[in-house]
């Protein structure tokens, strides 16, 4: 599991690659739930990430939890096939703003803003 | 040149040579006998990599490895005996190894600190000794019943990071038989030695912190294994098959089925998110608070709610989409088109989204989690599916009649939102089927999934029990995986009403 923070205007853009399962998950989260601070605006990269157990969900989820208590924003971009499919069955696809590519997402904050 | 002279020029180059051959004699027995205790390491190493060897077997290879340690210990120094002496933490002599057989001695050394004689000087100073002569040295101890009289002496203390793990003592007949030399590089060998103990001391820790975890686990998993239904209830027309099999010792996947008021069934498949101690514990909350939201405990004289309160939250419930609180009150009551029991049942489904995610939120927990009432006389099925993989109803002929797709998010997400209710009706020879993703993500030493294509594949063509359904899935899962230790819970219940073609 690779991590990647950048920050590109005030979006903190974090690119994961590798499974994010029960064994990465922990280190993700331990990693990001600190940058959702008061009104954060986050972009979660997944396009190299090729598989999400239910573990990653649970990471989502409190990264979700922690961005909405505090007015932040979350955006995730680049859900593979089977990761939406998981997030569609389970509904997560319904709390979350998704786009397809980091681009539009950026874009995304960009429009709430304004 | 005169002949003397060049005779004994040549002497004193033969000298010379020899004693060139005499050090490279020792050199070369040192570095051989480096090697060994080097190659004895690696082995030891080697075999305390967990899961390769028992604990035992290193035990076991311990022992004989510092016995040669010592024996090449006197051959490079050309000692006539040694001894080694293993200490632990408080100083006390674990274990004792000789050169020869002291049958006599070694006995009285056990359990004793070591506070006496040059090992005891060594225990406090930590420092090596070297003494020529034991006539002149008073730390030299004489066993008044020893036959064997040591006149020089070496003791190096084991010594990793100012922990004494043993004194390794070299002995000779002969005063001034140890040159520094010697003690340079007995002191290397003990630096080895003490590498290799204090390996086997945290192997040794590990071991024990390792063997009580499982012991914990254990406990958990039997407490688990409880939370699950003992014995299946069977109805007379029906026939219920379950498999329970997790990953790790406790797990997150569950079912349930259990007897409702007015005789309904209750069925619940479910996968609490993530693995082991954590999802164990709220498997163990969801399961008991669906039982107890659903009415369940009723039977056992524990209804936790007046009737009022029932009327209260039922109201609460409607099929469709998201009704405003305005439809809500217009609404009929009970829900249109479906059994009024089955809607009380099914109030446990909010009821715990709620509890699990106003009390649990912080720990982002949640659950897909599938409940379904059936009432026996009829095969009228009311469900709510919350976030599970769509769940199967079954021809006898092994087709997919219908999927139960999820009817609402995960349980345990975000509070107070509406979940749907939907129906269907299980026919004679029908099977309603459930499972985990721990069936279609099982994977093979390629990870290449099951997939649920290859899981509608290894349906058989008749359907004429729900425990041989599961069985041949199960062959097929395990065919899939192969060798691979199992990947994730697998559980999975299949509901059979009895009759039909």
């Amino acid at each position: 599991m690779n991590i990647e923070i950048q920050t590109i205007g005030d979006i903190q853009v974090i690119a994961l690659a590798g499974d994010v399962d029960a064994n990465t998950a922990p280190k993700v989260q331990q990693e990001i739930l600190p940058l959702a601070l008061p009104q954060s605006k986050i972009l979660l990269n997944l396009t190299n990430v090729p598989y999400m157990s239910s573990a990653g969900l649970r990471m989502l989820l409190s990264l979700y939890r922690q961005t909405t208590a505090k007015q932040g924003q979350l955006v995730l971009v680049g859900l593979g096939q089977d990761i939406r499919r998981t997030m569609a069955v389970t509904g997560f696809l319904n709390f979350f703003t998704t786009c397809d590519s980091l681009e539009l997402g950026l874009t995304v904050f960009k429009r709430e803003n304004h | 040149m005169a002949k003397g002279l060049w005779e004994q020029i040549l002497l004193e180059k033969i000298i010379k040579l020899q004693q060139q051959v005499t050090e490279l004699t020792i050199a070369q027995t040192a570095l051989e006998a480096q090697s060994q205790l080097l190659a004895g390491f690696v082995e030891i190493a080697r075999w305390s990599n967990p899961g390769q060897r028992s604990p035992l077997a290193q035990t076991e290879i311990l022992k004989p490895f510092l016995s040669e340690a010592l024996t090449l210990s006197t051959t490079m120094t050309g000692a006539e005996r040694g001894s080694l002496l293993l200490v632990d933490q408080s100083g006390q002599i674990e274990d004792a190894i000789f050169t020869q057989d002291l049958k006599a001695q070694p006995q009285k050394l056990f359990r004793q600190t070591l506070d006496r004689g040059l090992a005891g000087w060594i225990y406090t100073h930590r420092q090596n000794v070297l003494i020529p002569d034991t006539e002149q040295d008073e730390r030299w101890l004489k066993w008044p019943d020893n036959q064997y009289v040591a006149r020089s002496v070496l003791g190096i203390p084991i010594l990793k990071e100012n922990i004494l793990y043993g004194v390794l003592t070299l002995l000779h007949s002969q005063p001034d038989h140890f040159s520094l030399a010697a003690l340079d590089v007995m002191q290397a060998t003990a630096n080895q030695m003490s590498l290799v103990l204090e390996n086997v001391q945290i192997y040794g820790r590990l071991q024990r912190y390792s063997q009580s975890l499982d012991a914990e686990l254990e406990k958990g998993r039997q407490i688990q294994i409880n939370f699950l239904p003992e014995v299946i209830p069977q109805w007379p027309g029906w026939e219920i098959a379950t498999h329970f099999q997790p990953a790790y010792q406790v797990a997150g996947d569950f079912y349930d089925v259990f007897a409702l008021p007015q005789g309904h069934i209750g069925l619940v498949i479910a996968d609490v998110c993530d693995k082991g101690v954590g999802a164990a514990l709220f498997m163990g909350l969801f399961r008991s608070l669906m039982r107890i939201f659903s009415g369940q405990t009723v039977l056992a004289g524990l209804s936790v709610q007046s009737l009022e309160e029932h009327e209260l939250l039922v109201e609460q419930y409607v099929t469709g989409a998201i009704a405003s609180d305005t439809e809500r009150r217009n609404q009929n009551y009970p829900v249109m088109g479906l059994d009024p029991e089955h809607t009380l049942a099914l109030r446990a489904i909010r009821l715990t989204n709620d509890y699990i995610a106003i009390n649990h939120g912080d720990l982002g927990m949640f659950a897909t989690l599938f409940f379904g009432v059936l009432n026996p006389d009829t095969g009228e099925l009311t469900y709510v599916n919350g976030g599970h993989e769509p769940l199967m109803v079954l021809t006898s002929q092994g087709e997919v009649r219908e999927e139960l797709r999820a009817s609402g998010p995960a349980l345990g997400i975000v509070p107070k939102i509406p979940f749907r209710m939907r129906r269907t009706v299980l026919a004679p020879g029908e099977v309603l089927f459930g499972y985990t993703d721990g069936v279609t993500e099982a994977r093979a030493a390629d990870e290449g999934f099951f997939t649920k294509t290859q899981l509608l594949a290894s349906l058989p063509p008749q359907i004429t029990s729900a425990a041989s359904l599961l069985a041949d899935i199960m062959i097929a899962v395990r065919c899939h995986v192969g060798d691979v230790q199992q990947f994730d819970d697998v559980t999975m219940f299949a509901v059979r009403r009895e009759g039909g073609a």
